[in-house]
């Protein structure tokens, strides 16, 4: 899912589209640290390199998801 | 009908079975509403004095009758565009072809000039909307055809100023000037038939819904935001596997629907979550 919001933030900068890997590798470099971390693991889960396991982590997932949102959102506003 | 299987260069692999939007219905679309576009301005002029029969029209409310057209497609066409970004260019359109039949056929029974005033305006509003909406239409459909297109509504429009001038008179001896008003409303009805609805998706099958497929829950069909971005994907960076050519199948996706896609689809994806 966090995946799918980068991807739709790609999607709405850019105006192109990407895979969920490549969303992630645009994505990451733009986000402060703590966010970036997290976005990567996600990604190597993704991708097989990682077992992900979330416990514990929610509060950071949830400001994750709460960035991306608020970065998408300027860009599809009417 | 036409099927394709197309794999993007995402992780989705999935098949479209799809009508094609006949670009000859849209065209015949476009034709139609170029139709209405003046005719309810200029039938009513050359019969005044017979409407005067059927109830009193003052000349401050000639004057004023006189002032519509312009005020109407001043107003509703500044506020057309305001519906696309929400709405898309289909909705406003078939509303727009709604208020002029109504308009017409409703000004046609008016009792007093109040009544054909007010309907005047309605029929004259849809007029305004389709004289802004009918351009960025002609350039979604037929963006390679534009100015061919164009120029064949500009020269329609003509005709809709023309004829019923030329028909006013004598359809109104023969029938009254009600029928003879009212009956231009059928070209905004004819207008209707042929336009696009928005499109639903009636079944999508892909990798992802194997374990739903197996245990028999068949997905039904549907309206999903989701599927401008899926069909976009697909439009931009997809190669066919077997089939038709994704371009033979499925109608270019705007960036606008692309970004109306993404805002009507971001808040379940964050509900998901």
């Amino acid at each position: 899912m966090i995946l799918t919001l980068a991807k739709m933030w790609y999607n709405a900068s850019t105006t192109k589209f990407s895979s969920k890997n490549g969303a992630a590798d645009w994505a990451i470099p733009q986000l402060p640290e703590v966010h970036a971390g997290l976005l990567d693991q996600a990604r190597k889960a993704y991708l097989g390199e990682f077992v992900d396991n979330w416990v514990g982590k929610e509060k950071e997932l949830a400001s994750l998801d709460d960035h991306l949102k608020r970065s998408i959102e300027p860009l599809i506003s009417i | 009908m036409c099927e394709t299987e197309i794999g993007t260069d995402t992780d989705q692999r999935f098949h479209v079975t799809t009508v094609k939007q006949s670009r000859l219905l849209v065209l015949i679309a476009i034709i139609f509403v170029s139709l209405n576009l003046r005719s309810a301005l200029t039938a009513p002029a050359a019969i005044f004095d017979q409407i005067k029969a059927s109830f009193p029209i003052s000349d401050t409310a000639r004057g004023i009758i006189g002032m519509l057209p312009p005020m109407s497609f001043a107003l509703f066409g500044w506020l057309a565009p305001l519906l696309v970004p929400k709405h898309g260019l289909d909705k406003p359109i078939l509303l727009a072809l709604g208020m002029i039949f109504l308009g017409i056929v409703g000004r046609s029974l008016s009792i007093n000039v109040w009544m054909y005033s007010l309907l005047s305006i309605v029929c004259l509003g849809g007029i305004g909307m389709c004289n802004a909406l009918l351009p960025p239409i002609i350039k979604q459909h037929f963006p390679n055809r534009f100015g061919l297109v164009t120029s064949i509504y500009t020269s329609l429009i003509y005709v809709s100023a023309g004829l019923p001038s030329l028909l006013a008179v004598p359809l109104t001896q023969a029938v009254g000037w009600r029928v003879s008003t009212g009956s231009w409303a059928v070209f905004a009805l004819i207008a209707v038939v042929p336009w696009h609805f928005p499109p639903r998706i009636e079944f999508m099958c892909g990798k992802w819904f194997r374990a739903q497929f197996e245990k028999g829950e068949i997905p039904v069909a549907t309206d999903d935001p989701d599927l401008a971005l899926l069909l976009a994907q697909a439009e931009r960076n997809s190669i066919t596997l077997s089939g038709s050519k994704v371009e033979e199948v499925l109608d270019h996706i705007p960036w606008i629907d692309i970004q109306r896609a993404m805002r009507d689809s971001l808040p379940g994806l964050m509900a998901s979550i």
